[in-house]
């Protein structure tokens, strides 16, 4: 009789730790692109209500105001006139004009740096700008030049200009 | 004297072991064990083009969609250190113009909602190229497929003074790229 061995084969256990990966994601990010522009142009002029001064004969006086400019875009520039056809202050009541009214014998100057001008009642060219700018001051200088036959007033009249100021973008 | 030798017979005896189907089992097993990772996907707000900014607070809004495994946050930034919106143009030499013009009020990114609802954990930021939290980690549920979270952009212009230039050249407009961050807060 043949002999036979007998061998038992212990079960082997063996483990498999299978990680389930493929769309694992600790993170995600995304963009937005944002684009726009500033609409309308926007321009501003702020001057003193009005300029009182008193001249003193045979000289020329001076005084100097701010002119603020706000502007949102670019080239801009200010101008200037009177109301008076010759650029002469004429006599004035309180209220109005007189009739054949008085002047001073040379027109008010107006300037902004070297730029002088003897204003009349037509536009000129006082100041100019290549950037947008904010509330941003322009010393403004008048200058009156008077002679020994310019005389004062003792009625309460005075002598008036009236000297208006305007501005734009591309103006 | 007679010498004798004995013959030593050397037997080899081979022995045969023969498995026994009939006798012995075998038996293996395979464990497997597993689990999902933690994700997040975030698809950011659309693209704004054409804003059309006035003196005044100028506001756009848009939906960020969040979906997480887990406890979740956000951050957000922009491309610009100062947060501020940039001259750009996307000719043959585009991008940011060099000297360009810029809008001097960085540009605001809020969180108003998540999900229709407000509170805790959301928050207005001042952008600048650093992450800033957005959403809190933990605020709000962990799990969510899609979750709808409100977006504001915010740009003032200077009601004040006026710094800001209108951009004139053809093709250039007012830039800026802002960058949200979804992650898994653990």
């Amino acid at each position: 009789m043949r002999k036979t061995a007998k061998l038992d084969i212990i079960a082997v256990l063996f483990v498999y730790v299978i990680v389930l990966a493929g769309f694992c994601s600790a993170s995600s990010a995304g963009d937005t692109v944002i684009e726009g522009n500033i609409v309308g142009d926007i321009f501003q002029l702020t001057v003193p209500q009005s300029l009182v001064w008193t001249a003193e004969s045979g000289q020329t006086s001076s005084e100097e105001m701010d002119l603020e400019v706000t502007s949102n875009n670019y080239p801009w520039s200010v101008r200037v006139k009177s109301d008076s056809p010759d650029g002469k202050a004429r006599e004035f009541d309180g209220i109005n004009y007189v009739a054949n009214p008085i002047t001073l014998k040379s027109p008010l100057h107006v300037s902004y740096g070297l730029n002088d001008l003897s204003l009349n009642d037509s536009y000129q060219n006082i100041i100019s700008g290549n950037e947008a700018v904010s509330g941003i001051a322009y010393k403004i200088r008048f200058a009156q030049q008077t002679s020994a036959s310019d005389l004062g007033f003792s009625s309460g009249h005075v002598y008036r200009i009236l000297v208006t100021f305007t501005g734009g973008i591309r103006f | 004297m007679k010498l004798q030798f004995g013959v030593a017979v050397l037997t080899v005896m081979a022995f045969q072991i023969s498995f026994c189907a009939a006798d012995t089992t075998s038996t293996v097993q395979t464990e497997i064990i597993g689990n999902i990772g933690d994700e997040i996907d975030l698809v950011p707000p659309s693209n704004i083009g054409d804003w059309n900014l006035v003196q005044s607070t100028n506001v756009k809004d848009g939906t960020l969609h969040v979906t997480s495994s887990y406890y979740w946050g956000v951050n957000v930034r922009s491309d610009q250190p100062d947060g501020c919106m940039r001259e750009y143009s996307d000719d043959a030499d585009g991008g940011y113009i060099t000297g360009g013009n810029y809008l001097h009020i960085p540009l605001h990114v809020t969180c108003t909602n998540f999900n229709g609802l407000g509170g805790h954990g959301l928050y207005e930021v001042q952008l600048t190229d650093q992450d800033k939290t957005l959403i809190a980690p933990g605020a709000w549920d962990s799990v969510i497929s899609n979750a709808p979270c409100g977006i504001e952009f915010k740009q003032e212009v200077d009601e004040i003074g006026w710094h800001d230039a209108r951009i004139t050249t053809p093709g250039h407009r007012y830039h800026i790229v802002v960058t949200f961050t979804g992650y898994i807060a653990y």
